[in-house]
């Protein structure tokens, strides 16, 4: 499915969101946008609400007030139910890459299509082969994710993630787990990706370096606000000197790396 | 002179009323469809232009998976294999065609088909992100499986899967037997407070099921024996039938059932999760077998239980039984206990049956065990294991009992 928005426009906005478990309070008056063909990153120190917002904006969390619009139709309804439609267009690629584990990686990147496309078998064949093929896995379609590396695990998530042709993709931690080759390999793989499908990616990282590689925006949760402290080009916010949440955060970055 | 080939929509304003609906129950959205009226929808076309030095392959028009209407390959095919004497051919994009990956799986399709016809396609006229995306879809990986590797003939192949299960069986019983030899010994991994919760797990916890099994057992026996002994006006004789039969057949074998469904199961879901979440690794590369740390505790507390439960279930299910002496045959209590006792000459009745309910505990935990720690590596394979303890520990259970009663009766024992 394709959503109707031309270049530059808000694909994704997200306005004074909510959300709290029982009393615990983990996003408060929370609202940015993101433009069509650009690339934010959601960073944060553990704690502050990233993993929770990034759960809302993909459906699996229903927020208690606010609203989060895709290409200015809202993902949850007017009685508080996910709009599945909007949810099909945008893809998830999942911190652990979650690809289901009886199925061969054709198959995984199949279903999708085998659901809810009308494409006749050969084309979606052709299609998830094509699919694989992009993220560097062509020759490996029949194996099982568990026959997989981290790496390649979470190309595949991409791969599966990328099937129904979605506008937006969402990823969680798409480092963690990875060595830094591989780490940098895969970012390697989102900016092609970024740069040739002209797709918009949402990315929930408190990985520093990755985020100064792929994202050209970025927003930092606060975690004693919980809300959005800071906002604006990745390289302006992770340059900033002056004294903040996010300078703190950015400190403690460079102090393990210097150690290192 | 140019010849132009086409795939035609066969109504082109019917077409877009279509559209027209899908995009209103998308997105309930009207602004935006007045601007793709006028780019064509629906409507994607190829057409071979000659009229040049080389030949050009255009496409133009909606080129997208959503699209209703889609380009005949075979046809686009034969149309390029005309092309025999000029050798080459440019693909071009015509600057208003929209397109998403359908056309890109196309092309890799033409490109792939087209190798071996001498006809050399070029693809350098093309937008950049499109050609960027035929070029990272063509860096081919080798396969990671090892092509060289001679393939075991179908016989050859069930012969090594039969032989690797015998191994990993005879594997894993060698170890309980080596562990628990070390554990009798001292300096065992065991701890003693994980032994102590398997024993709540699998005994304390599971008294409210087997108490209702049994007591309706007992209850059940009653009820068939009494109908039948009536014939002989013999039905003092049902407390003898109770207490005979739950002592030596059911208490056992319903105790071992209950607890093959139960904590059977749960042992080797237990186990096969740790398995798929890497624990068991993490146990191994410490040093510390998983056979001793997991495997023993629940093993022994199991094999300690089983014969416990069973004395409970015997005694339960002849309070079943009494109750129908009691309540439909109207005997008195002290009448039906003291039939009772007369019915059991020694212990041996009662503890031919708790020797046999303690090998049926170790065929339930060896069983579960053994199926969690050897689980594949995939969520399927865990369901696999868990189904299969069940059936296998079953299946042994009554292959046991039956040769337990067997061996009974050789020697004399009943």
């Amino acid at each position: 499915m394709n959503l109707i928005s031309s270049e530059g426009s808000e694909i994704l906005k997200v306005s004074e969101l909510e959300l709290s478990y029982g009393e615990h309070v983990v996003l408060r008056d929370l609202s940015f946008s993101v433009k069509k063909g650009e690339c934010m990153a959601i960073m944060g120190s553990s704690g502050c609400g990233k993993s929770t917002l990034l759960k809302s904006m993909i459906g699996l969390l229903r927020p208690q007030s606010g609203e989060i619009l895709i290409g200015g139709i809202p993902l949850w309804g007017r009685g508080q139910e996910l709009n599945t439609m909007v949810a099909r267009s945008f893809g998830v690629l999942f911190q652990g890459s979650a690809l289901w584990s009886s199925m061969t990686l054709l198959e995984n990147v199949l279903l999708p299509l085998e659901t809810f496309s009308k494409l006749s078998s050969r084309e979606r064949r052709d299609l998830a082969f094509y699919k694989l093929s992009l993220v560097g896995l062509s020759g490996s379609e029949s194996l099982y994710p568990s026959q997989l590396s981290g790496g390649m695990k979470k190309r595949a998530g991409i791969a599966r993630a990328l099937a129904l042709d979605p506008q937006i993709l969402f990823f969680d931690e798409p480092s963690a787990g990875l060595d830094p080759v591989n780490s940098q390999i895969l970012d390697e793989l989102i900016n092609d990706l970024k740069k040739n499908l002209g797709l918009t990616f949402v990315i929930v990282s408190h990985d520093i370096q990755s985020i100064f590689s792929i994202s050209d925006q970025a927003v930092f949760l606060s975690s004693t606000t919980k809300t959005v402290a800071e906002q604006g080009k990745t390289a302006d916010l992770l340059s900033q000197e002056k004294e903040s949440e996010l300078s703190d955060f950015l400190q403690s970055f460079r102090s393990l790396g210097l150690r290192a | 002179m140019a010849v132009n080939w086409s795939i035609k929509v066969p109504s082109r304003s019917k077409m877009i009323d279509r559209y027209d609906i899908v995009a209103k129950n998308f997105y309930g959205m009207t602004t935006e469809i007045a601007k793709d009226k006028q780019r064509n929808l629906g409507n994607c076309s190829v057409s071979l232009v000659k009229n040049r030095e080389t030949p050009c392959l255009l496409f133009a028009g909606f080129w997208k998976n959503s699209s209703p209407q889609k380009a005949n390959f075979e046809k686009c095919c034969s149309l390029l294999l005309t092309l025999q004497e000029c050798q080459s051919c440019e693909i071009q994009l015509s600057t208003d065609c929209d397109w998403d990956s359908s056309l890109v799986v196309f092309l890799l399709r033409l490109k792939n088909e087209m190798k071996d016809s001498g006809i050399k396609l070029d693809f350098s006229a093309l937008p950049p992100k499109l050609s960027n995306l035929l070029a990272l879809s063509s860096r081919n990986k080798p396969p990671v499986l090892d092509q060289n590797q001679i393939p075991l003939p179908g016989s050859a192949k069930i012969h090594a899967s039969v032989l690797l299960v015998f191994l990993q069986v005879a594997d894993f019983l060698g170890k309980c037997l080596i562990y628990f030899c070390r554990l009798l010994r001292g300096g065992s991994f065991v701890r003693i407070r994980d032994f102590l919760l398997c024993c709540r797990d699998c005994g304390a916890s599971a008294l409210p099921i087997v108490t209702l099994i049994s007591y309706l057992t007992g209850l059940t026996m009653a009820f068939v024996g009494s109908v039948q002994l009536e014939k002989f006006n013999a039905t003092i004789y049902t407390a003898d039938l109770v207490c005979l039969a739950m002592v030596r057949e059911m208490g056992p074998l319903m105790v071992a059932i209950v607890m093959a469904g139960r904590t059977g199961a749960s042992f080797a879901a237990e186990l096969g999760s740790m398995k798929l979440n890497e624990e068991l690794d993490s146990l191994r590369t410490l040093g510390i077998p998983a056979v001793d740390f997991l495997v023993l505790p629940r093993l022994i507390a199991l094999v300690l239980m089983t014969p416990i439960l069973t004395l409970y279930a015997d005694i339960v299910g002849i309070l079943g039984g009494l109750t129908v002496g009691t309540q439909i045959m109207g005997f008195s209590s002290l009448h039906y206990f003291e039939q009772t006792q007369s019915a059991l000459l020694s212990m041996w009745e009662i503890s031919s049956g708790l020797w046999k309910s303690l090998v049926f505990g170790l065929i339930v935990g060896l069983v579960g065990c053994y199926k969690g720690i050897y689980t594949g590596s995939s969520s399927s394979s865990l369901g696999r294991a868990v189904t299969s303890a069940v059936v296998v520990s079953i299946t042994l259970i009554v292959i046991t009992d039956a040769l337990f009663e067997i061996a009974y009766s050789y020697f004399g024992l009943r």
